[in-house]
């Protein structure tokens, strides 16, 4: 016998209440609630497809619980939509080819948007730190060649000039 | 039994106090999570139901980082990455190092002191300095120092319903780190060593050979290579289907030499 229980969680701006057994991952709650940019991929925290960012920092949603995101802030690529950094995002990958069958690309974006805040990525934009970034998400088709390219595209655009 | 079915009951305390409540009325049926990076994989499989998970994320006092002089405590519930944008990372360069090859940036995200220390993988970084530099676990029972708490793998280091609270991490001194993955990031670690330096006398702590990390006595650089063949005579050897305890050694030989070499 499970204890299914109310979660309230903060995802992409709106509030939103589930209930979920003490065992459903932040990223089976998050597709129930029809976000399917979070990809079940390996579901071992290895191909990185179910990306999000929790509380602003890039998680396995596969291998993060709903229970334990109760109260949290979550975003997923569908919060970026309204965004004109994703805009920039996804220019920089169509330009560079950046994106094949797509199935990574929501966890890909997720981590290129945490390396892209990150307050120190002006000193890091070379492509040993853009590739480490980036080992986070497997990409089966595209290979990483274009993605470096586009992330070091827009690495150099300085999409967060408000960050100190 | 379908996976999912377990546990039927999640809690998250808000002190350590209430933790400590929740583990006495659970009679030793209760899992502690916290980042999971480790413990999710086999309860979502089903191969382990227990029937209460207790999150010990909010629990505020376990999630502070303390620089003292002469010594750093850090919280169970602190994350890697928490520990890598700290005060620590300067201060502690070798852990620093040491942690950035723990996993990808999202795994560090979630991953805790706490997690690493209990679920005792015989390479697993964080263990190996806490045993470099001679640190401590503080539990909610007792302070125990990391070489009495490294034991093999699947021995018990903790007594029932006991919880490690934090660490306590010495100055590091001179000690320097250097490991291998088995692919270039994100890989799995093969052999790791600490090296600490003292005129022409050297320390060496290996994980990768042993069923724990192992700390040498000082001995002369030009032993070190005796020294590491000699862990696996004292302690029993780590089975690794990929790496050969033969091919290990080489790499732990290497990575000792590389380790003084460089300084860093």
């Amino acid at each position: 016998m499970t204890h299914d229980a109310p979660i309230q969680m903060c995802v992409n701006g709106e509030e939103i209440t589930e209930t979920a057994a003490p065992l459903t991952t932040l990223a089976s709650f998050l597709r129930k609630v029809g976000l399917k940019s979070v990809r079940l991929g390996c579901e071992e925290g290895v191909c990185g497809s179910c990306s999000v960012l929790l509380g602003g920092r890039s998680v396995r949603s596969c291998l993060t619980l709903a229970a334990q995101s109760q109260g949290a802030s979550v975003q997923t690529v569908e919060g970026f939509t309204h965004d004109p950094k994703l805009r920039a995002m996804q220019d920089a990958f169509i330009t560079h080819f950046a994106a094949q069958c797509g199935f990574c690309t929501g966890g890909m974006l997720v981590i290129v948007a945490e390396y892209l805040a990150d307050r120190t990525v002006r000193d890091h934009i070379d492509e040993a730190t853009i590739r480490e970034r980036l080992n986070a998400v497997v990409c089966r088709c595209t290979g990483y060649q274009q993605i470096v390219a586009a992330v070091r595209s827009l690495a150099l655009q300085n999409l967060f000039p408000n960050v100190s | 039994m379908s996976a999912h079915a377990a546990p039927w009951r999640f809690s998250a305390p808000h002190s350590v106090l209430e933790l400590e409540r929740l583990l006495l009325a659970g009679d030793g049926c209760c899992v502690l999570i916290a980042g999971g990076q480790s413990v999710l994989p086999g309860l979502l499989a089903g191969k382990r139901q227990p029937a209460h998970l207790i999150d010990i994320t909010k629990i505020d006092e376990l999630r502070r980082i303390e620089v003292r002089s002469g010594s750093t405590r850090m919280g169970a519930a602190v994350t890697l990455t928490e520990i890598l944008e700290s005060i620590v990372a300067t201060s502690h360069s070798c852990l620093a190092r040491a942690l950035s090859y723990v996993g990808t940036r999202p795994i560090r995200n979630r991953a805790t002191v706490g997690g690493s220390l209990a679920w005792a993988d015989p390479r697993a970084e964080l263990r190996l300095i806490l045993l470099a530099l001679r640190g401590a676990i503080h539990t909610n029972r007792r302070t125990v120092p990391a070489a009495d708490f490294i034991k093999g793998v699947d021995q018990k280091e903790l007594l029932n319903n006991e919880v490690i609270l934090g660490v306590e991490l010495p100055e590091q001194g001179s000690l320097n780190f250097g490991e291998m993955l088995d692919r270039n990031s994100a890989g799995r670690a093969v052999v790791l060593v600490a090296v600490e330096t003292k005129v022409a006398m050297i320390r060496i702590t290996v994980g990768g050979l042993a069923d724990r990390p192992v700390t040498s006595p000082w001995v002369q650089r030009a032993s070190a290579l005796n020294w590491l063949k000699s862990v696996t005579a004292e302690y029993p050897p780590l089975h690794d289907p990929f790496h050969s305890l033969h091919y290990r050694l080489a790499v732990a030989g290497v990575l000792v030499e590389r380790t003084l070499g460089t300084g860093q």
